[in-house]
């Protein structure tokens, strides 16, 4: 799957950005391909890589029960990975592929702070998207318990 | 503009989803949810709009439990 800027302006993650910037960016990450029922990262690992769903379809799954909870499912343009990204600790959810196949663009920590260091201002708007995602996620957590039951979690 | 739609599904124990669309949620229409046919009943605006996206929050029902899915 190519990576073109066009495919990433529509990545919240990524937005602000110019098109010179998406291209320096692309090549610093790398296209992973999964299909249904592969695990993208594992509840409690320790593994830091950012993800960026291109393609198809993932859903989050939390273990922390006894009994395993398909919390949310995430679409073209949505990330995740970012908490490990930000603090290095154990992933918080299971990320599992849902759809018959799912294109991630996909970027180590080490590779992401590097170039984050070279090209400070993708740095700062991207820690900037990270956080406003963080916001997005944390209104929606706050609306669904306010549903009388069953409205997803995040 | 990108709209970064939160769709979650009232009365059930069924999960919500977040993906990014080109064209804004509106209610009334048909949505599929988890292979399960569902109509927007309330779109808000979760965070105010910035550059070139959007933030929106859809609540659905599902129309399959009413048998309406073969319309």
């Amino acid at each position: 799957m190519e990576i073109t800027p066009s495919i990433l302006h529509t990545a919240d993650l990524f937005a602000g950005l110019s098109d010179t910037q998406l291209t320096a960016l692309a090549a610093v990450g790398q296209v992973s391909v999964f299909h249904r029922g592969d695990i993208i990262l594992k509840e409690g690992e320790q593994s830091t890589a950012v993800y960026v769903v291109l393609k198809g379809q993932v859903e989050v799954v939390s273990e922390l029960t006894e009994n395993t909870t398909s919390l949310i499912i995430l679409g073209a343009g949505q990330s995740f990975g970012e908490m490990s990204l930000l603090d290095a600790g154990p992933r918080s959810a299971t990320i599992r592929c849902l759809s018959p196949e799912a294109s991630l663009l996909t970027f180590t920590r080490d590779d992401l702070l590097a170039f984050w260091d070279q090209e400070s201002r993708v740095g700062y708007r991207m820690l900037f998207n990270i956080a406003r995602d963080l916001a997005f996620k944390l209104r929606i957590r706050n609306l669904t318990n306010a549903l009388p039951r069953g409205g997803g979690d995040l | 503009m990108i709209y970064k739609v939160s769709y979650v599904i009232v009365g059930g124990q069924h999960r919500g989803m977040v993906i990014n669309q080109e064209e804004a949620p509106q209610v009334g229409h048909r949505v599929e949810l988890d292979e399960q046919l569902c109509e927007i009943i309330e779109v808000q605006e979760l965070v105010p709009p910035m550059g070139d996206f959007a933030y929106l929050h859809a609540t659905c029902r599902l129309l399959e439990e009413e048998g309406i899915s073969n319309q």
